[in-house]
């Protein structure tokens, strides 16, 4: 029974693995293909105080934030940290980033908790894609609020008061409509089809994780978070 | 059976109320005249003098006076360009159908944005909000480009 039980654990490794692995490939290959080869801006403007300005601006969030749901839904543990973390790393080695970069790769996890809170909740079922939806807009928004906070207070030219704020979350609306648009579309198309299949058992097996691995999980990105705030107050 | 019709209904219901309330909003910020398909025009300023310093962070910096008609931040920096005083090299982005300088060469000194510097303009002390080509220049204005670290 107990080689059965480790037989068992070692398969499950081996899955998750096979599918980080694949999530990473996946989300690193097309962020560094299509990062100089997005469209411009719709003919869409709104107005908001005061400011005129595209309503949507293209970028590629929603393929990582995607690459992190799936994580967090189908793998859970360790890896609702490694997969998104890996994707950025990997993606940036290529495309190059900034001081920013700490709270954009929180985010994503921040992302990839909430669908490994979906799992833990076993809501990882079709019936349950309003809850899934409903939870990756609000992973999104979060995102939004959480990046542009770090904008704000990395000192972009936007004053320290509450209209600096104000403004600088104004100024990102365009990337915010875009995101929640955009990640919506592709999780109606990628992940719910992905549900599907593994409700139904077809490719993708139940894989397990240990309790110990949550805890370390939110311990990790509690840690990042810390880490983003420090980078930016030291 | 009735059980299972009502589940039906509140599930389709809980996917088609948010999707209605978004495009509701999108309606009523077309009506109210938030969302628009014009892109905002902009407005003619004539001839206009403003003044032009570029801070390249060490002390240096380069400053003028320029006169130019229907001028944008932008076309004030090039126009430097013109005169000859520093070399400018700039990417047009098409997702934010803006240009953005990618470095200013003044004195055989090259300031070259990277993943830790990058030029910001300023117009009367304020952070520019929209591309510098697309941010008009009104009489008297001073523009500040600035040599910026993360």
């Amino acid at each position: 029974m107990f080689k059965n039980m480790l037989i068992k654990n070692d398969s499950n490794i081996r899955y998750r693995i096979i599918i980080a692995g694949m999530l990473i490939a996946i989300g690193s290959i097309i962020r560094i293909l299509l990062h100089n080869n997005l469209p411009g801006a719709p003919s869409i403007y709104i107005t908001l105080n005061g400011i005129t300005q595209n309503m949507f601006i293209f970028d590629l969030f929603f393929v990582v934030a995607v690459i992190s749901i799936v994580s967090g839904l189908l793998l859970g543990g360790y890896f609702t940290f490694i997969v998104p973390i890996s994707t950025m790393i990997i993606s940036d080695l290529f495309i190059g980033n900034n001081w920013i970069l700490l709270f954009t790769w929180s985010g994503f996890v921040m992302i990839g908790l909430i669908g490994y809170l979906l799992k833990s909740k076993k809501c990882v079922t079709i019936r349950k894609a309003p809850a899934i939806l409903g939870a990756s807009i609000g992973g999104v928004l979060l995102y939004d609020i959480w990046t542009n906070f770090g904008t704000w207070l990395g000192g972009f030219g936007y004053a320290y008061n509450l209209n600096g704020l104000a403004l600088c979350y104004t100024m990102a609306l365009p990337f915010m409509f875009w995101h929640l648009i955009s990640t919506t579309i592709a999780i109606s198309i990628i992940v719910l089809p992905i549900i599907y299949i593994k409700e139904h058992k077809l490719i993708i097996p139940d894989l397990v994780t240990q309790p110990l691995e949550r805890k370390i999980s939110v311990a990790a990105f509690a840690i990042l978070m810390i880490a983003t705030i420090l980078s930016i107050i030291v | 059976m009735k059980k299972e019709v009502k589940k039906n209904l509140r599930y389709a219901l809980s996917i088609m109320i948010p999707i209605f309330v978004v495009i509701i909003l999108f309606i009523g910020g077309i009506n109210a005249g938030i969302i628009t398909f014009e892109a905002p025009k902009i407005e003619v300023e004539g001839e206009v003098t403003a003044t032009i310093t570029i801070n390249f962070g060490n002390e240096k910096i380069y400053s003028e006076d320029l006169t130019m008609i229907n001028a944008t931040v932008f076309d004030f920096l090039q126009k430097i360009e013109v005169i000859g005083d520093i070399v400018l090299e700039t990417t047009y982005w098409e997702q934010y159908d803006s240009y953005f300088v990618d470095s200013i060469s003044y004195n055989g000194e090259k300031y070259e944005a990277d993943s830790s510097h990058y030029w910001a303009y300023y117009i009367n002390g304020e952070a520019g909000m929209v591309g510098a080509d697309k941010q008009l220049v009104k009489q008297g204005d001073l523009i500040e480009w600035k040599f910026e670290s993360f």
